[in-house]
């Protein structure tokens, strides 16, 4: 929540500082003070402070989208007037957006920042040039994002000012076509660096996905219905050693998800980082046997999938943040569960999910373990219990190994516990040989 | 009091400035095409700290090695001249000129001192969601 707090900040500054010189028509070359971005006597090109602000607003106004559905439905709503200022920013966007003048300014811009110095990085070393490479993957998601977003293609409705909108009202044509072809130069780019800087360049973009909540499973992750004539021909360069089960990756010895086509209705940092995704016949493979149906096999699935792209020490943080709330969209893929630690206790529901830390503190196995039997206790409808832990020894259930017998032996309706234990790295979870119902 | 460079450090880091960045200082000192000398890197990392529009702490990730440095304190100017000191901003860690990905430009030509600003900040975004650096506390300006 910090992050769209401090996000709204800066929206409603540059905001402030942009309405006014485009509603009186200032152009787009002119030096304009931006007060409340930058102080008082500090100038700024008119063009890249509008620039600036699309980009900014666009993140901000889009991280909304997905925090929502990350952390599920907040108990206090967003405030309103973050309605209202977005609202506003989407009007001044769309005039914006369809601006050929400023269209023009833009892509001179990107036409010299977007494509990546290869001179540069071959003189740097490609491990030196790490952050720049980065920077650049970044920077052209963004305008890519900005441009192929659901709501910023097709012809503006009339509005004051539409003389300075393009023939059809069209979003920056020329910035599309240029945010197009950046894309498939980083991407091409990336491929070619892969083997110099390709693990600490996936750290970095896995980080930053984090940051941004760019889950694979989320919408509006930079897969977007293309209207680009090249995307419509579905242009690719297909890899890959043939379909994987959801028609788009096949499988890899290691687990990992290639694409056999390279759909070019994503951003390159989203097709590039992809392979952080683990492939949906691994997940299967791991838990085979375990919870096979209904909720529990989701939620089991989810919370595979989402460790893989997060690393557990996220996940863990996420989940029993103030702010996680749960849904179907969420880490744990349902509202149908419990989560322990977690402040909100909600209703009881047939399917718990407990994860801990270390053996210290609150969050340490021993601790959530004793949250995890009063909470059978408590809710006796609980039918399916998943434990995450990051460490395991022969004597870890000493302590619990009797009331979870019991559970597992009730008449009314046993207790099935699956236990899970982070692996190297943290990105993976395998299940530990836990049998109630065996005898010592 | 302004902080200071050790004399084995100033020497190692002039000599990375006047190789791998060769003309870079020499340009936002227009000196080129003579190298610059210890005293003039020395003087031009103070005056990035005395004229600093933006300063924060945090700690940078070590490309080559992949750990992070320990936590040190940075100083950006108008012309983007980082000069980075240890907490108690008493010794210099190092200094050098942000490029924004790319060769060396003149300042002057990525824009107004505004559009520096503003894309100095972009650029500290990426780099703290992107785990390039962490633990970032904001002190002014950016």
């Amino acid at each position: 929540m910090r992050t769209l707090r401090e996000g709204a900040k800066q929206v409603q500054q540059l905001h402030k500082d942009l309405h006014p010189p485009t509603m009186s028509r200032r152009p787009w070359k002119d030096n304009v003070f931006a007060r409340h971005s930058l102080g008082d006597d500090v100038e700024v090109e008119l063009w890249y402070l509008a620039e600036h602000f699309l980009l900014a607003w666009h993140d901000w106004h889009t991280l909304q989208g997905r925090f929502i559905q990350y952390f599920g439905e907040p108990e206090q709503p967003l405030p309103t007037s973050w309605r209202r200022l977005d609202g506003e920013c989407k009007v001044l966007a769309n005039r914006l957006l369809r601006d050929t003048n400023l269209d023009e300014l833009v892509s001179a811009s990107w036409e010299q920042t977007g494509f990546m110095d290869r001179e540069f990085i071959h003189r740097a070393g490609s491990k030196l040039a790490l952050r720049e490479v980065y920077q650049n993957i970044v920077q052209n998601h963004r305008r890519w994002s900005l441009l192929h977003g659901e709501w910023s293609t097709g012809p503006a409705p009339a509005t004051e000012g539409a003389e300075q909108a393009g023939p059809l009202g069209e979003t920056w044509p020329r910035c599309r076509d240029l945010a197009f072809r950046l894309n498939q130069e980083t991407f091409a780019t990336c491929q070619v660096l892969m083997e110099a800087v390709g693990r600490d360049l996936l750290f970095h973009l896995r980080c930053y996905r984090h940051a941004n909540l760019l889950m694979s499973w989320l919408s509006n992750n930079g897969i977007v219905e293309d209207r680009h004539p090249a995307a419509m021909e579905g242009s690719g360069d297909g890899h890959g050693d043939g379909q994987g089960e959801d028609g788009i990756g096949g499988g890899r010895g290691d687990g990992l998800r290639e694409f056999v086509r390279m759909p070019p209705h994503q951003s390159a940092l989203i097709r590039f980082s992809e392979g952080l995704v683990i492939s949906t016949s691994s997940i299967s493979g791991t838990v085979d046997g375990y919870f096979r149906e209904g909720i529990a096999k989701r939620v089991l699935h989810r919370v595979m999938e989402a460790i893989a792209e997060i690393g557990y020490d996220n996940f863990v943080a996420d989940v029993t943040d103030a702010d996680f709330q749960g849904g179907p969209e969420s880490l744990v893929g349902s509202s149908d569960v419990n989560v322990i630690p977690n402040p909100h206790r909600g209703p009881c529901h047939e399917l718990l999910v407990a994860v801990s830390k270390g053996d210290k503190k609150g969050i340490g196995f021993p601790n959530v373990m004793r949250l995890v039997r009063e909470h059978l206790i408590r809710c006796s409808v609980t039918q399916r219990v998943i434990v995450l832990c990051d460490h395991w020894g022969p004597n870890m259930l000493d302590e619990h190994i009797g009331d979870l017998r019991a559970h597992h032996a009730r008449v009314d309706g046993p207790v099935r516990f699956l236990f899970l234990l982070v692996g190297t790295p943290a990105r993976f979870l395998s299940p530990v040989a836990v049998d109630l119902g065996a005898t010592p | 009091m302004a902080p200071k460079w050790d004399p084995r450090n100033l020497t190692r880091h002039h000599r990375k400035r006047t190789t791998r960045d060769g003309g870079c200082f020499e340009d936002l000192l227009r000196i080129n095409p003579r190298a610059m000398t210890e005293l003039e890197y020395e003087e031009r990392s103070e005056q990035a700290v005395a004229n600093a529009w933006g300063q924060y702490r945090g700690e940078g990730r070590d490309i080559a090695s992949g750990e992070y440095n320990d936590e040190a304190v940075y100083f950006v100017d108008d012309d983007l001249v980082v000069a980075i000191t240890d907490v108690s901003e008493s010794d210099f860690i190092t200094c050098f000129h942000e490029h924004f990905s790319r060769q060396h430009v003149r300042p002057a030509t990525i824009g107004t001192v505004g559009q520096r600003r503003l894309r100095y900040k972009e650029h500290l975004q990426f780099d703290e969601q992107g785990g390039l650096i962490r633990k970032v506390r904001r002190i002014r300006g950016v």
